[in-house]
């Protein structure tokens, strides 16, 4: 209760400071993840980095940003009905969020039919690269990052066989391939793959078949949620093999949630909150002031997102009103907007360019791993 | 002349249980056909072995020539033989008019397209069945105006008659009924007893199981008595309810 | 052996907890004869309340709020409590005022009560996993045996107290008083009403031992697994459903067994077949459908409970009752009375406004919400047709929904514009094929799921068909050649007419109503002959159907067929509709949630399910709006779950119950009159 009344205070700060300015631009803001239900985890993180963003951008002066938030519950009917709600609504600029892919390609559409701007934070099937000109993402796709991972476990960690596991939906059976192909042609050999369901929590019977391969290390293509069970029961099994893990299990529940089970594995993502640049510094303390934790992966990119909007925005507003086809042209345009994880400059495809951090838990907390691509 | 319905040598049991034993009987084509015994003689288990809803353990069911031990309850229905139920069975949340065609469903053939794109004659099979439907409603002494309630709102008399009307829509050769009169006063049960009379009238036979000896007496040509699921006598009423041993079966019972 | 083994291990701890939650389904079910969807939630109340009780300290609502941090037994057993109080009041706002309602009508409330709490349940405790705190027990190190068996000493403590709590059960049911109450209403109730028995207690009381079970599994469970989350219950409390019917619901042996079973099977059946976890919950459902098939009563379950049920489907109404909305309703009803008696007219008056809504509508928004509310009141009129007019509960209608989703995304798609580089555009036309072409081959696919079914009565017959719909679904995820899999299908062309697309929102309101005409004409026509006539007799009284010459077998599999065709047919514009579509689209609260806009509707009816619809998605979309939803997103389901609940207390035949729709040919009826 107490986080969202704080946002909503530092909302209304920024618009009471805005009437000052000469050109007080409204831009409204279109978000919808999963807000509720099974998966809102990813979305509620992204939603705080984002109102985080919006307050501090508010503060800052020029054009005042407002949140219309409409929650998808992770229900891929709701995907074109929220799109069209946002393009029938004019007052929405922008649409940012987005926690599943899937919702996010059956709105594609609607959203290029009405020409709105569409930056997503958490999606990141390779299916959405060049699905509309209308469309950017600031998260590499999983192709990319699993071959970033795949080459850092066979070349940078020398791991010889390795058993991937992966949930069985778009995003893990997309890092799941990518990285068994990288880690193959880096001389690795995978012994054994399997998938599960998104949400499952009993992971005996898939481990007691991983056991029996003997491998070296386990790489799991998911959520966190899933790989700190898969860890706890891993180890409660006597399974000792180096485990690997992705950007889905970078947040700081994986190691409320596995505990000593945890420590040593090795995830990647593109948010180190251990690199202390002044940016960094300044966006932790000021979340760590709002909502009393640490941020996520997905709060960083989040925030990012909303700092890459005002970018945009006072680019679109050097050259008239900012409206959806100049911010859509202005996101086109931008080149290195400063972040938290890292500069930020879209392709053509929509997608961005950007580097891994590979990052291990040590005494219950995520660090710089040891060895670097 | 052949009998209509032949049992042979019909036996049912439940577990250990044998409910019928060995049971011989024919009814006669036309005939008015009473099944009469003390309770738990059995007769409403040989009623629904004729019926087709209990599969007899052994023996033979021969109608009109054909033997019809092995088919499934509609199947029964098919050949002819229409029942009503001791408990009064009509379908809840239907009108009058559309329980009884429900009775008259083996005579409807129109395909799905038929019916879909309002064949002619799909639509002349209904108009048909609707026009007969009315006849028997009027038939078994009902008037126009219940035809369109609720049949399960109408009083316990007129149901039976909805139910009987619903067992004719069928144009059986052997209507069989349980317990038509009970819960009747003696008005009710003599206009159901006419109603049986003229359904014979019209050339169908009619096995009926009652308790009422008066009825009986005036309505069956004939009579099969069970005891123990077993047939204890068998013939024209007169003989049979003069048999000491149809009377003591009944004393014995009723003291 | 060690790999046999352990695996025999891991499936006993998880067949201990699906056999506790099994126990509390079967116990309120022979009692009460509901199936209580909302044992999966207790469940979760269980591990919450535990969780809770033994930290220092919990997040509730957003702030840190100090726990008395209670060791495990003593955390648990307030747990218990609490949560069999929560169950005893479910009953009696949720379900008792249903006791004499139409069939349907609780376990349409129990579905409710399911997402109020667990939709409560998020907000209170948020959107993240919550650990279960660690104690002295589950870090002592874990038991080895042969080697390389390994189980936790809480894997042995999980089962002790599960055979130790089943002992217990069946020694009360037994020996004690209540226990005999209990089995006497179980047997029959009115007689045990006549006899004394207070039922409404006893029923109470049923509920009390079950939201225990429920809420001890669900810390079991949490413990296992280490958190707890809001939506934890909704998988287990399936399988503990299927555990209860596979062991014969009713029967608390049976539970036992089941729960055993099933934890067995899914995790031998996962460690020996390849890639198994991902068809683990296929493999659950797979046993019951074979087991249904060739044993309906379930292992040890009584023949006789595989019946329709008590009551009618239709027939009956609730206790509850407020004047003024009572006379609110009778106006309604006179209305749907008067409109249903005029028939085509008074369709086409209907049409009208639709048309009129349809060109009057000025926001896209609006017209897109409109379409939905037409695809679901369409599918609903197709689920209406086996479980309003035949009486048979299907819940696994969207299997064939999805049927027509795919033919038409894999032809257009995969086949033509992958396969051969032929462009949606050229092949326009195809989309007016499949339409019909989906319908017939979902309605083949409906009547070879059908089959196996027809020897299954009531909730049995709804267990099942679940278990289809969930195999389906499981196998359009893992099927990947086929269905792409998870990745969905996507560029799917918007409907198109000799080159003019109609993708347009306004075109696509039209085209949905075009179908809704098409589909709500050929069900009518089909319900209003002897092929209606026959369905409604099988509904009311099976055998009495039977007995008047109507092949009820066959008819149970014309209805499968017509209520396939719809979802098949439907199907296909609903891709070309979305242009995207995914295993997601047909999840298993499809099922219910179709299932729940015909009751809502109106079972038997052909408004109701348009009703249904028009209120459950317009509802959601103004929800969207209101400020505290905006503030707390999780609270919108809460509220849709009172709204039902309300609606299904003071309303349990659905708002449009009065529209009964006559089952005589029109024309027909005409006639006679002159």
């Amino acid at each position: 209760m107490t986080v969202k009344r704080i946002a909503a205070a530092l909302v209304g700060i920024g618009l009471l400071a805005s009437p000052g300015h000469a050109r007080a631009e409204e831009i409204t803001i279109g978000f919808t993840a999963a807000l509720s239900g099974d998966f809102a985890a990813f979305g509620l993180n992204m939603r705080k980095g984002l109102d985080l963003a919006v307050a501090e951008l508010n503060k800052k002066g020029g054009a005042t940003y407002r949140i219309d938030a409409v929650d998808d519950r992770g229900e891929a009917r709701e995907g074109v009905l929220i799109a069209q709600r946002f393009c029938s609504d004019k007052n929405v600029d922008v649409v940012m969020g987005y926690s599943f892919s899937s919702i996010a390609l059956a709105a594609m559409p609607v959203f290029t039919e009405c020409k709105l701007p569409v930056l997503a934070s958490a999606v990141t099937s390779p299916a959405l690269s060049n699905v509309s000109p209308y469309f950017r993402r600031n998260v590499l796709t999983d192709a990319v990052q699993g071959a970033m991972a795949g080459a850092y476990a066979a070349r940078t960690l020398g791991l010889k066989s390795i058993y991937v596991l992966n949930q069985q939906d778009d995003y893990g059976i997309g890092i799941a391939k990518s990285f068994s192909e990288a880690a193959e042609k880096g001389g690795a050999k995978v012994v054994g793959s399997e998938s599960y369901l998104l949400g499952a929590k009993d992971f005996r019977t898939l481990l007691t078949k991983v056991r029996a391969a003997r491998p070296e290390a386990i790489f799991i293509g998911g959520f966190y949620t899933e790989a700190a069970k898969i860890a706890e029961q891993a180890r409660a099994l006597g399974i000792k093999a180096q485990i690997l893990s992705t950007d889905g299990a970078l947040n700081v529940d994986l190691v409320k949630l596995g505990r000593d089970a945890v420590e040593g594995m090795i995830v990647y993502g593109m948010f180190d909150p251990a690199v202390a640049t002044p940016a960094t510094e300044a966006f932790l303390s000021a979340y760590k002031a709002a909502y009393k934790e640490d941020p996520s992966a997905w709060a960083a990119l989040g925030y990012d997102a909303g700092m890459t909007l005002g970018a945009a925005a006072d680019l679109a507003a050097k050259d008239g009103p900012v409206t959806r086809e100049s911010l859509n042209a202005a996101f086109g345009k931008l080149k290195d907007v400063p972040g938290v994880t890292g500069p930020t400059s879209f392709a053509p495809s929509g997608d961005r360019a950007g580097a891994l951090y590979f990052l291990a838990v040590k005494d219950g907390k995520f660090g710089l791993a040891p060895k670097q691509p | 002349m052949t009998a209509l319905l032949e049992a042979r040598q019909v036996v049912v049991r439940f577990g250990g249980l044998e409910a019928v034993g060995g049971l011989d009987m024919a009814v006669a084509r036309g005939a008015i056909h009473g099944l009469i015994g003390p309770n738990g003689a059995g007769k409403t288990t040989v009623l629904n072995v004729l019926t087709g809803f209990i599969r007899p353990t052994a023996g033979r069911l021969v109608f009109d020539g054909e033997e019809i031990g092995g088919l499934n309850v509609n199947g029964f229905a098919r050949r002819g033989l229409a029942r009503t139920f001791q408990n009064i069975r009509l379908f809840g949340a239907m009108t009058v008019l559309e329980s009884v065609l429900v009775g008259a469903h083996q005579r409807f053939s129109s395909s799905a397209p038929a019916l879909i794109f309002g064949g002619r004659a799909a639509r002349a099979a209904e108009r048909a069945m609707i026009a007969r439907a009315h006849e028997l409603l009027t038939f078994v002494g009902l008037g126009r105006e219940v035809v369109d309630r609720v049949a399960t709102t109408l009083s316990y008399g007129h149901q039976r008659r909805v139910e009987i009307a619903r067992a004719l829509m069928s144009s059986p050769k052997l209507l069989l009924l349980d317990e038509p009169l009970a819960g009747m006063n003696a008005l009710e049960k003599q206009e159901i007893a006419d109603l049986v009379r003229q359904v014979r009238a019209q050339g169908i036979a009619v096995l009926l199981i009652e308790h009422d000896m008066q009825i009986v007496r005036s309505l069956c040509d004939h009579l099969t008595v069970l005891e123990y699921g077993k047939r204890l006598a068998d013939g024209a009423p007169e003989k049979v309810l003069s048999d000491p041993a149809v009377q003591a079966a009944y004393l014995g019972r009723t003291r | 052996m060690d790999y046999f083994g352990q695996l025999l291990a891991n499936g006993l701890v998880l067949g201990a907890i699906y056999a506790l939650t099994a126990v509390a389904f079967t116990l309120v079910y022979g009692v009460v004869r509901l199936v209580n969807f909302a044992f999966g939630e207790l469940f979760m109340l269980g591990a919450f309340l535990t969780t809770s009780l033994m930290l220092p300290e919990v997040r509730l609502l957003g702030t840190v709020v100090p726990m008395p941090g209670f060791p495990l037994p003593i955390a648990a057993l307030g747990a218990i409590v609490v949560t069999g109080i929560i169950g005893v009041v479910v009953d009696r706002i949720a379900y008792r005022p249903l006791r004499n309602a139409p069939r349907l009508a609780p376990l349409i409330t129990s579905i409710a009560v399911s997402v109020v709490l667990q939709s409560l349940a998020q907000t209170i405790w948020g959107a993240e996993e919550l650990r279960f705190p660690q104690f002295y027990l589950a870090t002592l190190e874990p038991v080895v045996l042969f080697d390389s068996i390994y189980l936790s000493v809480m894997d042995l403590v999980v089962m002790a107290t599960a055979i130790v709590a089943m002992l217990g059960l069946s020694l009360f049911i037994a020996r004690s008083s209540l226990g005999r109450a209990m089995r006497a209403s179980a047997e029959d109730q009115t007689a045990a009403m006549l006899v004394g028995i207070p039922v409404n207690r006893v029923v109470a009381a049923a509920f009390a031992i079950g939201s225990g079970f429920a809420a001890l599994a669900g810390l079991l469970y949490a413990q296992t697994y280490g958190f707890a989350h809001s939506s934890m219950g909704f998988l287990p409390g399936l399988k503990a459903l299927t555990a209860a019917v596979l062991g014969g619901i009713g029967s608390v042996p049976g539970a036992a067994l089941g729960g055993l079973i099933l934890g067995l099977v899914e995790a031998l059946g996962a460690g020996y077949l390849p890639n198994g976890t991902a068809w683990k919950d296929a493999i659950s459902f797979v046993l019951l459908v074979g087991l249904l098939y060739l044993r309906p009563q379930g292992l040890l379950g009584r023949p006789e409970l595989n019946s329709a049920g008590r009551g009618s489907l239709l027939g009956g109404a609730s206790s509850a009752g407020v004047g003024w909305l009572q006379a609110v309703f009778a106006r309604f009803d006179a209305l749907l009375t008067r409109g249903a008696a005029a028939g085509t007219p008074a369709a086409f008056g209907l049409l009208a406004v639709a048309v009129v809504v349809g060109l009057m509508v000025p926001s896209d928004y609006w017209l897109r919400i409109l379409t939905m509310v037409v695809i679901y009141g369409m599918l609903a009129s197709g689920l209406n047709v086996i479980v309003g007019f035949a009486g048979l509960l299907d819940l696994g209608f969207v299997a064939f929904w999805a049927v027509g989703s795919y033919l038409t995304s894999i032809l257009f798609v995969l086949v033509l514009k992958d396969g051969y580089g032929i462009a949606p555009q050229e092949v326009w036309w195809l989309l007016y094929l499949n339409l019909p072409l989906a319908g017939l081959l979902a309605a083949g696919f409906a009547v070879l799921l059908g089959t196996p079914t027809l020897k299954l009565r009531g909730d049995y017959l709804a267990i099942m068909t679940l278990g289809f719909g969930e195999i389906v679904r499981v196998v359009a995820i893992n099927w990947m050649d086929l269905t792409n899999g998870p990745m969905g299908i996507r560029g799917i062309p918007a409907p198109n007419l000799f080159g003019i697309s109609l993708g347009s929102p306004r075109a696509q309101f039209f085209f949905a109503l075009a179908l809704a005409v098409v589909v709500v004409f050929a069900v009518a026509r089909l319900v209003r002959s002897y092929v209606g006539r026959a369905w409604v007799a099988i509904r009311e009284d099976e055998e009495a159907a039977e007995a008047m010459g109507v092949p009820t077998a066959r008819y149970k599999l014309y209805a499968y067929a017509a209520s396939g065709f719809v979802g098949g047919f439907v199907g296909v514009f609903y891709a070309h509709s979305q242009q995207y579509i995914s295993p997601l689209n047909f999840s298993l609260f499809e099922n219910i949630l179709l299932l729940m806009l015909v009751v809502l509707g109106g079972l038997g009816t052909f408004i109701g399910p348009f009703v249904g619809a028009l209120i459950w998605i317009a509802f959601l979309q103004l929800a969207l709006d209101l400020p505290f939803v905006q503030a707390y997103p999780e609270t919108r389901f809460a509220l849709l779950g009172v709204v039902l609940i309300v609606l299904m207390v003071f309303r349990p035949q659905g708002l449009a119950a009065s529209a009964r729709v006559g089952l005589t040919m029109p024309g027909a009826r005409a006639k006679e009159a002159a």
